[in-house]
């Protein structure tokens, strides 16, 4: 089957391989077949069955994600491929590089086929580096690995010029910087020069973007497309984000519970998928770019425990048109289509049922009904439930080990005011290392700020005494982002919804019916009461967390990232809940997010902020759709977006790194990033260079905005 | 606030809500280990206290008619080179050690847990002070220190030994603590706790120590038996246990020298040492797999 047809989309076709591999160029140069990977169970627990069954194959130059939630098995079924898997785990099948079966073979041989054929870039760039040498030094060591005869000095020019390649500017200096002295991106820059340091024939990538902001997973983006082209390397990406899949790949595998549910072209499966998890998938997405006021739908229910699969499709228990015979016999993945597309295979009982009757994602998965807020008092007559004013943190800075001497400062927020009105919710958006977290904590903290004034629920946060800041603390709540570091883990979920009301003198005999309330206002019951937090999925975890910050009723609620350490399809439930609680209990809600996708759908206004302070605020639907701020508008162009069509289209992808807070440009804070800056006349740059802008508003709408020039 | 929990859905119960230790430690009880440690601990010190009484001999009567004689039916474990009956004075000795070496164990690592832990929760003052005051502790050497009280202790009989020998013990851990308890602070479920008006005390109680409970417990279990072979050497400087007194470590002091001819002298103090602190272990044990049973398979 010929499958390259995402190539339409790229202007450029894929340039003809120096085939270096002993194999005829048609032949894919990795194929996987039937792959099974196990790991024993320890003690009580069943053998974990982490791949059942997994075939693909690449070829030069293309792209095939391979798409699945937390344990859908993709990074087992990827590090089985250059032998990486821990020696207990049980890998049968066959994988063939350039036609040369990779299963069976010694740990010698495989060493030779590791970084030279096969390579790898992983998702955190921190840990996959040698922290205690500088990256020029470990790239030498990849090049000298495979190439014994080259020279010390032919290394080291070969690694800055791989530094270069992989558009490190500055190579030549920064080939002798340690790992931990780059920023997230540029590390994993290295990486990918690591990876591509001998031209492998395949480069696998585990996740190469999940933990970079969104300007940069842009970036590192258009340096894989970048390097697909220069190389002609196969490259397998492994993610959970749809939106990486239509922005990079030509062919997607999406796998579910172990298994491979759904493949074909990039278009093929976006445009028509024909499993209904696909389709849940894409359902469950928010959109940045969409001006749904509709939430994403969720996919009811959770994973199967992978040490017991289910007998028939894995996916029927949380499937919404499950046949009885779907629970009993594992469907086969078949091609769609009569007479067959190219390449589009799907695993589903009823694959023709969706094909005939052309149900679309909206059919099987209805958006839940936004909770009514018909008729909301305009926001002017509402009270001011949170006021920052000119709010100021800044993080010393030391230097020296024994004469320690403050030197700078970062200035993490550095001067930021908003309001928050009754039955709002307020997104905070911004990169990492914006302050967000920092406003939050601030917040938080209900004591007198280093500079500005907080005034929560009518109360200056400076003048309050210690009663009065615990009777605060009853109306203002907060949830966690990282729902397993939340909660504590010795605790049961009964024990942690209980602790707010114990603090708060709760009697003693309402508690536990007050509890039971609370865990079904969350959608949780008795039986999870029992449990621990180890013992519930992401979802349910970070229920718990919400079930915790409610139960005192609490006025105004900050939200730290609430829903990004979750898969997509729990992601959408947690929202869809927010939504329903904020409505039906009538909250405040400070949220703090870098998902702009899901900020969309559930904020009202959005604040972005840059480096420590608010570039523009406004109405979420005039900041989304008009965004006036050259930095909101790269921030939202940078966002992925799961459609393939409208995914491959002019993005301003910013340059660079965002600028050390410890040492913030003059003037405006943006300018050396901006895409707009270089294009002023020269007076208007001196504006920027000299005056740091104000927000100022946008005509009569609620839009404010920091820039001299929008 | 509309309760769903009142009108729909199926009726269910309220959930059990315990209390913070007891839900922790619920589980406890059922534990193999525990219940092995906890049986062999009682039948030591019943065998301490009762054991004693069912020999015709009594702690200070000596026969004069043997002398470093070994086990008979007329003397079960022996008798040592003053004639007197071992079976006596090594349950005697017993008694002494189970209570100083549990006793001192319980209260340095006590000490430890709350030094370390507030040291570690509140940074700033408390923490230098407390990080001093502990770095102080492990460098003055312990002579100084018994040379500079030994009037108080040797009046104080063994309850100034139990806290002498506390005293000694607890700098090492409560630094430990220290350190385990400024990670946990960082964690979220503490900020939780704070954000929701906890007080440090409450954080502390509910929040750190339960997740310290394995070093902690670990501790102890170490402790007993250090805290045994400790007081040996305080019996030299005069402190502790004196002669005719005698203590499980005093008897394997004593008894080392005999250990290859009159291998009685040395044996039965040294193994009932081995099953004491073999109890403890047990119990430690147990204990931690109670309180970590929700972490997952620790054991490979």
């Amino acid at each position: 089957m010929h499958t390259v047809t995402g190539t339409e989309t790229h202007p450029e076709p894929v340039s003809p391989p120096e085939t270096t591999g002993p194999h005829p160029p048609d032949e894919p140069v990795l194929r996987v077949d039937d792959l099974h990977v196990t790991f024993p169970g320890t003690g009580r627990g069943g053998d974990v069955r982490a791949v059942r069954g997994l075939s693909y194959q690449v070829r030069r130059g293309e792209i095939l994600a391979v798409v699945g939630e937390s344990g859908a098995g993709k990074s087992a079924a990827a590090l089985a491929v250059p032998g990486l898997l821990p020696d207990h785990a049980r890998v049968s099948g066959s994988i063939r590089l350039n036609g040369r079966e990779l299963l069976g073979l010694d740990e010698r041989r495989l060493a030779e086929v590791r970084g030279r054929h096969v390579s790898m870039v992983f998702q955190d760039p921190l840990a996959a580096l040698t922290p205690v040498r500088t990256v020029g030094s470990q790239l030498a060591e990849a090049v000298r690995l495979h190439q014994p005869r080259t020279t010390r000095r032919q290394a080291r020019e070969r690694a800055v010029e791989l530094l270069r390649r992989v558009g490190i500017p500055d190579a030549d200096r920064r080939a002798d910087a340690y790992p931990h002295e780059l920023s997230g991106g540029m590390r994993q820059r290295v990486m990918i020069a690591l990876a591509t340091a001998n031209n492998p024939d395949v480069i696998l990538c585990d996740e190469p973007t999940t933990a970079l902001d969104a300007t940069v997973q842009a970036q590192i983006l258009d340096l894989l497309a970048a390097v697909r082209r220069e190389t002609g390397a196969a490259i397998v990406v492994i993610t959970h984000d749809l939106g990486v899949v239509a922005e990079i790949a030509d062919r997607v595998l999406v796998m579910y519970a172990g298994r491979p549910v759904e493949t074909g072209t990039v278009p093929q499966v976006y445009r028509r998928p024909r499993m209904p998890y696909t389709m849940g998938l894409l359902a469950a997405l928010p959109r940045a770019d969409t001006a749904a006021p509709a939430l994403p739908a969720p996919i009811g229910g959770t994973p199967p425990d992978p040490a017991a699969p289910p007998p028939g499709c894995p996916f029927a228990p949380r499937c919404p048109i499950a046949l009885p015979h779907c629970r009993t016999e594992p469907p086969a993945l078949l091609p769609v289509d009569q007479p067959p597309a190219a390449g589009h295979r799907v695993a589903c009982h009823r694959a023709d049922d969706i094909t005939a009757r052309h149900w679309g994602a909206a059919d099987l998965y209805p958006s839940p009904a936004l909770p009514g807020n018909a008729a909301p008092t305009p926001r002017d007559r509402r009270p001011v439930v949170l006021d920052v004013d000119d709010l100021a943190k800044h993080h010393p800075l030391y230097r020296g080990a024994i004469l320690r001497r403050r030197a700078g400062a970062v200035r993490a927020v550095d001067g930021i005011s908003f309001d928050l009105r009754e039955h709002e919710t307020l997104a905070l958006v911004g990169e990492s290392g914006a302050g967000k977290s920092t406003v939050l904590t601030e917040i938080l903290e209900l004591t007198r700020p280093e500079r500005g004034r907080i005034t929560v629920l009518g109360h200056d946060t400076g003048a309050l005494t210690p009663e009065e800041r615990f009777a605060l603390r009853r109306d203002l709540q907060v949830v966690f982002q990282d729902s397993s570091s939340a909660l504590d883990p010795r605790m049961t979920v009964a024990e942690i919804v209980a602790e707010p009301l114990r603090v708060h003198r709760h009697p003693r005999r309402h508690l536990p019916h007050r509890v039971r309330e609370v865990l079904a206002l969350v959608g949780l019951d008795d039986s999870h009461a029992r449990r621990r937090p180890a013992q519930l999925s992401g979802g349910e975890r970070q229920r718990v967390g919400i079930a915790r910050a409610i139960a005192l009723r609490p006025r105004l609620l900050l939200l730290d990232e609430p829903v990004s350490a979750l898969d997509v399809s729990v992601r959408a439930g947690v929202l869809a809940l927010l939504a329903d609680l904020r409505s039906r209990l009538g909250l405040s809600c400070l949220l703090v997010a870098h998902d702009l996708a899901a900020v969309r759908h559930v904020a009202d206004r959005t604040a972005v902020m840059h480096l420590g302070v608010i570039v523009e605020i406004g109405d979420t639907g005039s900041v989304f759709t008009d965004p006036r701020h050259p930095y909101t508008r790269a921030l939202l162009s940078a966002v992925p977006v799961p459609d393939p069509d409208a995914a491959r289209r002019n993005r301003t992808v910013l340059a660079g790194d965002p600028p050390d807070p410890a040492d913030p440009p003059s003037g405006c804070r943006f300018r050396t990033r901006c895409p707009r800056f270089p294009t002023l006349a020269e007076t208007d740059r001196h504006t920027c260079v000299t005056r740091p802008p104000r927000l100022r508003p946008l005509g009569d709408a609620d839009h404010r905005v920091a820039c001299h020039h929008a | 606030m509309p309760g769903p929990g009142q009108s729909g859905g199926p009726p269910q119960a309220d959930p059990r809500l315990l209390g913070r230790w007891p839900a922790l430690l619920r589980a406890a009880p059922h534990h193999p280990r525990v219940l092995t440690g906890t049986a062999l601990l009682v039948l030591l010190a019943l065998l301490a206290w009762l054991g004693p009484l069912a020999a015709p001999w009594g702690f200070t009567e000596r026969d004069h008619t043997s002398f470093l004689a070994p086990p008979s039916p007329r003397h079960w474990f022996g008798t040592d080179g003053t004639g007197r009956d071992l079976y006596v004075i090594t349950l005697v000795g017993l008694r002494k050690s189970l209570v100083i070496g549990l006793l001192v164990a319980v209260l340095t690592t006590a000490a430890a847990a709350a030094v370390g832990a507030v040291a570690g929760y509140f940074p700033g003052l408390p923490d230098r002070v407390l990080t001093w005051i502990t770095d102080l502790a492990l460098v003055v050497p312990p002579l100084l220190v018994l040379t500079v009280l030994f009037p108080v202790a040797e009046k104080g009989g063994w309850l100034a030994l139990v806290l002498l020998l506390a005293a000694f013990g607890w700098m090492v851990t409560a630094r430990m603590v220290r350190g385990a308890a400024r990670t946990l602070r960082r964690h979220e479920y503490v900020r939780a706790a704070r954000y929701l008006g906890a007080s440090p005390t409450a954080i502390i109680v509910r929040h750190l120590l339960p997740n310290l409970s394995g070093l902690l417990v670990a501790d102890v279990t170490v402790n007993v038996s250090a805290a045994i072979i400790a007081e040996t050497g305080l019996s030299y400087v005069g402190l502790g246990v004196q002669p005719p007194d005698v203590s499980l470590g005093t008897l394997i002091a004593h008894g080392t020298r005999y250990a290859t001819t009159h291998p009685w002298m040395f044996g039965f103090c040294t193994g009932l040492l081995v099953l004491l602190v073999l109890a403890v272990n047990l119990l430690g044990e147990g204990l931690q797999d109670a309180l970590a049973h929700d972490t997952p398979a620790r054991r490979a």
